[in-house]
């Protein structure tokens, strides 16, 4: 046999140290690409990164909110009855074992759980056909259903000849389709008079309820009748009472609705003190501002200056007040005839008696810290919605970095191996596989890819988590959602693996397949 | 590792066995040899016959002029690429018949190769760039560390080992490059334009080395040189024009000739 056998394969680790070598060698292009990756893995992180944490501070604020919501409900459930639209968002809303499922089951007069299941799997299906029609153009609703809205949609399919005109245009918008199976929609209108008739009678036991409780709370409403109780300490028995009119409360929420009405209570009465005349005629003036109640409220939070300028305007009403009531009198005196009796003005009230300021402030910052919880809630929740998982968009987005950054890096790297033209085929005269010059890119493009990835993923997560610490401040970590981090800084670094590895799958196939000849040209 | 431990054992094995096969002594083999290079419709021929031998341990000078088709002979025979026809023989094996991870063990094993413009790795030192070609020949990091330090050793840059190349001399540059050419111990030395770029006094010492190595290790060195002071070191001298070789001397036709020998034309 003659002497010649395949070549050896070079060891990844010599691979790695030679990678190294061009890398640091090249360090201007080298960084150029990790650049690239940097802002594409950035751009991903800080996308995941910022939804997780949304997420996070939204469970968190709305488990802030919640006991709020329970005082809030019960006055809306106690003094309030819904519009058929509301009492079927309400209904499909319902979690089963809440107490809350209880009072709407038992107000729709449903007994077993069959009965449950069978109401609720139409108001569900009424639901998802309500959001259908929602969702539809103006001009599109004028065309199918002649511009009925809510409800009153699904009365007007009812009539047979409306029905046929509508699928009649609906056949005609390729680009619409019913939610469902085909038929279940039809099914479902023709059953729609029954429904509404259970959603009516639900709606009236909902009504009756609220009609006894109002009976037996007087003319003060609920919340007074509530307030009494608690300061009577009989809350208990109210409750009881409440539960016999027909609206049964959760045991456990009741310690917030108690809660709820006496930060009412307090806040009623902030609200009443800056309503005070003297308050109010100067208040403009003052602060060059046009504040409702509330605003001026909030805004007394943060500054004693403002709360003691409230005092100060009571007491300057006072003092307006009695000046002119001594005026009054001194007039009046003058004027009566000597031994009969003066008739006198009555004492002005005084303004300022019952302002306490260090409640005031109080009450300022709490309902300060209430109206920002609200408002970051409303925030979070139109932002980062109730779902899981990356918008169509921000996918989308994504997928666009990623084809720039492969592109980036293919350009990068083909410049760089046909610049080293010369060196690839040295090295194959000194007896490279083909091969092994192939790898030996996609092991450089690799690397570069890792640092990138991991400087990007630090740097992408460090922004978001800077700027929404300035936002949220210590709700941030107080759900802090480690898991999703880890997770996302995995996804980061696979990315940038895949990424990094197939950008350089071109130019590697170029410089394996580059001729050893090469090596010979002088230029 | 393994890879590299079974080759040398190989290797070693080889040696050691009686060899069966007859040695030829013609270590390099071009059998009417034509290489054409073509671009749309142009096409050039750059060698148009070529019939030669190389014996082993023979130095060999290799004259033309510019454009005679001296680099591409150097191409053909080092089996860097294939002839268009013709066959090249190194060895007595037909590189036409190899495919491309036996032809980077020939080119590994079997040739050095020295080029006009050095070649080297810019970013590694000359260690480096001697011990890289080892390590692509299987042979472990340690072991091709020392290697490569006393090759360094041997063409005279002990000093300067860890220098890189932009921080070496052109002739410094140039034993760097011999002594990579030598790292697998080869059979066969192909120089192109080997003082080209050298002055007379380096140049003279880099052929100097080049002879010791031919005389003390029979390695085969082929040049491709204008250089007249290689003329009376080489055994034989082929002279190309036009992608033909015009003429043979052997060293006692240019010893006599030595003194009117110029280019002939
Ligand atoms: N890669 C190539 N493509 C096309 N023509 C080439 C190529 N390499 C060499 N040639 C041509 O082949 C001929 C021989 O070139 P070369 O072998 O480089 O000569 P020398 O090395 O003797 O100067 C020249 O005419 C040159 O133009
Ligand atoms: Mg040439």
């Amino acid at each position: 046999m003659l002497d010649v056998r395949e070549q050896a394969r070079l060891p990844f680790r010599r691979m790695l140290d030679l990678c190294l070598d061009t890398i640091s060698y090249r360090l201007f292009r080298s960084a150029v690409t990790v650049v690239i990756i940097v802002l594409a893995i950035a751009f991903l992180a800080s996308i995941m990164v910022e939804g997780y944490l949304g997420r996070s501070v939204r469970d968190t604020v709305v488990g802030k909110t919640l006991r709020r919501t329970a005082y809030s409900r019960f006055m809306v459930r106690a003094g309030h009855v819904e519009s058929i639209e509301s009492l079927l968002a309400s209904i499909n809303a319902l979690r089963p074992g809440t107490t809350d499922y209880d009072n709407y089951m038992a107000w729709a007069g449903v007994k077993t759980d069959a009965q449950a299941a069978a109401f609720l799997k139409r108001t569900r299906t009424a639901g998802r056909y309500l959001d259908f029609f929602e969702g539809l153009s103006v001009g599109r609703r004028a065309l199918l259903v002649r511009g009925e809205r809510d409800l009153a949609i699904f009365d007007w399919l009812t009539d047979a000849r409306n029905r046929e005109s509508f699928h009649e245009h609906l056949s005609k918008q390729r680009s619409l389709k019913l939610p469902g199976a085909p038929g279940e929609f039809d099914a479902f209108i023709a059953d729609w008079p029954a429904t509404r008739r259970q959603l009516e009678a639900c709606r009236a036991g909902y009504q009756d309820t609220v009609h006894r409780i109002a009976a037996l709370s007087g003319p003060g409403g609920v919340g007074a009748a509530l307030a009494a109780a608690a300061a009577e300490n009989r809350t208990e028995a109210f409750f009881a009472q409440v539960r016999a009119a027909g609206l049964r409360t959760d045991p456990k929420e009741i310690p917030d609705i108690l809660a709820g009405i006496r930060y009412q209570r307090e806040f009623n009465w902030a609200i009443e003190q800056l309503r005070k005349q003297p308050v109010r005629t100067t208040w403009n003036r003052e602060w060059q501002e046009r504040f409702s109640p509330t605003l001026a409220l909030r805004a007394a939070a943060d500054s004693p200056a403002r709360v003691s300028w409230i005092a100060g305007a009571l007491a300057k009403g006072d003092a307006a007040d009695r000046a002119r009531w001594e005026k009054e009198k001194a007039r009046i005196l003058a004027r009566t005839p000597e031994g009969q009796t003066p008739k006198l003005p009555p004492e002005p009230k005084s303004w300022s008696e019952g302002f306490e300021a260090e409640r005031f402030t109080r009450i300022a910052r709490e309902y300060a810290a209430q109206a920002e919880l609200l408002e970051a809630e409303q925030a979070l929740l139109n932002r980062y919605g109730r779902t899981a998982g990356l918008s169509e968009k921000a996918v989308w987005l994504i997928l666009v970095s990623f084809v720039v950054c492969v592109v980036g890096i293919a350009n990068a790297m083909l410049m760089s191996v046909l610049e080293r033209f010369k060196e690839i085929a040295t090295m194959k005269c000194l007896g490279a596989r083909n091969g092994t010059i192939g790898f030996l890119f996609i092991t450089e493009s690799t690397i570069m890819g890792i640092i990138g990835g991991v400087i990007g993923m630090v740097l992408g997560f460090l922004i978001v988590l800077g700027r929404m610490s300035w936002t949220y401040g210590g709700m941030l970590y107080e759900r802090f959602p480690y898991e999703s981090i880890w997770y996302t800084f995995l996804m980061c670094l696979a990315c940038s693996l895949v990424l990094s590895g197939v950008a350089a799958i071109y130019p590697a196939r170029v410089a394996s397949r580059m001729a050893p000849m090469e090596a010979m040209r002088v230029d | 590792m393994q890879n590299a431990e079974a080759t040398t054992q190989n290797g070693t094995e080889q040696e050691a066995t009686p060899r069966r096969r007859r040695i030829s002594p013609v270590i390099i083999r071009a059998v009417n040899v034509t290489k054409e290079y073509r671009k749309g419709d142009v096409v050039t021929r750059a060698l148009r016959g070529i019939t030669c031998e190389v014996r082993r341990g023979e130095f060999i000078s290799i004259m033309g002029p510019s454009g005679s088709g001296k680099t591409t002979l150097f191409n053909t025979i080092g089996a860097l690429s294939t002839p268009t026809a013709g066959r090249v023989l190194i060895d007595e094996v037909d590189v036409a018949q190899l495919n491309n991870d036996e032809l980077a063990y020939v080119r590994c094993k079997k040739i050095g190769y020295i080029f006009q413009s050095y070649n080297l790795v810019q970013a590694m030192t000359a260690q480096e760039n001697v011990m890289t070609a080892m390590l692509f020949a299987g042979v472990i990091a340690d072991e091709a560390r020392k290697r490569s330090m006393r090759i360094l050793d041997r063409v005279g840059l002990k000093e300067r080992w860890f220098h890189l190349p932009k921080e070496l001399s052109g002739g410094q540059q140039q034993r760097v490059a011999i002594a990579r050419a030598l790292a697998n111990e080869p059979k066969i030395l192909l120089c192109d334009e080997l003082t080209a770029n050298l002055d007379l006094h380096t140049g003279q010492e880099i052929i100097n080395l080049l002879v010791e190595l031919n005389k003390e290790q029979g390695v085969t060195v082929i040049c491709s040189t204008h250089d007249y002071r290689m003329l009376d070191k080489s055994d034989r001298i082929f002279w190309i024009r036009d992608g033909l070789i015009e003429k043979v001397w052997e060293r006692k036709d240019v010893k006599i000739n030595l003194g009117t020998i110029g280019i002939p034309h």
